[in-house]
């Protein structure tokens, strides 16, 4: 090396040598990432276990926390029918 | 290829990116940790945009994972990264206006840290040095930020780019040359001669 290499090598490494991104950078990438695979499907929407044996849609079913219990489901009509 | 030094045993690049290909995010996370440092420096050396080569970081490691099934399992994964993120600041200059390039050189003043080392004439050479690299024309200046900055082999850098180390060689030499010449034309008129072989 002589001394022009060193001056381009120093001017570069003054200027970014220990440059670093901040934490966001990894924060967004796991954001893309999230979106860009989402998780797995929960257990109830592929297992007909999870349905009760009704006439109705599982889509009007399936968003609510009555999934699997014959009593919660009676009580999610309900308030359904009050809204 | 660089890697930042860790106390965890370091597993192989290759053993990363199958475990990718499961969709292992564990994985990203280390792969992220140790080229994260250098893939953005390259970026910001080559775009001189703080938030751009971050995008284009944030971008090398979405392709990394969406890209797995198609990288080589037994060789380090640097090069492929350094590839991508070359690509895509050559990109990002080529496609920026007139008026962000005004602008941005602007800011990058305005936000430039105080130094307290070195001097003053020593800081306005460094200065001028990075003006010179950055009139070149970009295949040399990515060679130069690969080789100065990042400290890479030729035969290194020639894997990176995918082209023939002569060809490296030889963009190294005219870059160097080009730098030479204009750094000899502004130092008779600073006053100040160095000895630039």
């Amino acid at each position: 090396m002589d001394a022009l290499d060193v001056l381009i090598a120093q001017s570069l490494q003054d200027r970014w040598g220990n440059a670093k991104p901040s934490p966001r950078v990894w924060r967004r990438i796991i954001q893309r990432v999230a979106s860009l695979f989402p998780p797995i499907s929960p257990a109830w929407r592929n297992n007909p276990a999870y349905y009760p044996k009704h006439p109705f849609e599982p889509i009007l079913i399936a968003p609510f926390s009555s999934a699997g219990s014959l009593l919660l489901w009676r009580y999610d009509l309900l308030l359904m029918r009050v809204a | 290829m660089e890697s930042q030094t860790s106390d965890r045993p370091d597993i192989p690049d290759g053993v990363l990116v199958a475990r990718l290909r499961r969709g292992d995010t564990a994985a990203l996370a280390e792969l992220y940790e140790k080229y994260q440092a250098p893939i953005f420096r390259t970026a910001l050396a080559i775009t001189r945009d703080p938030g751009a080569a971050e995008d284009i970081l944030q971008e090398c490691f979405i392709r990394l994972l969406t890209h797995a099934d198609r990288i080589r399992t037994d060789a380090p994964v640097g090069p492929w990264l350094y590839r991508v993120a070359i690509n895509l600041s050559c990109d990002w200059i080529n496609h920026r206006q007139r008026w962000s390039v005004l602008l941005s050189k602007l800011v990058e003043r305005w936000t430039a840290p105080l130094r307290v080392e070195g001097t003053v004439e020593e800081q306005e050479i460094q200065e001028k040095v990075r003006e010179a690299i950055r009139t070149l024309p970009l295949p040399q200046q990515v060679v130069i930020v690969l080789y100065y900055l990042e400290g890479l082999s030729l035969k290194e850098i020639a894997e990176i780019l995918e082209v023939p180390e002569g060809t490296v060689k030889s963009r190294l030499h005219y870059g160097r040359e080009a730098l030479k010449e204009r750094l000899a034309e502004w130092q008779p008129r600073r006053g100040v001669v160095y000895e630039l072989t």
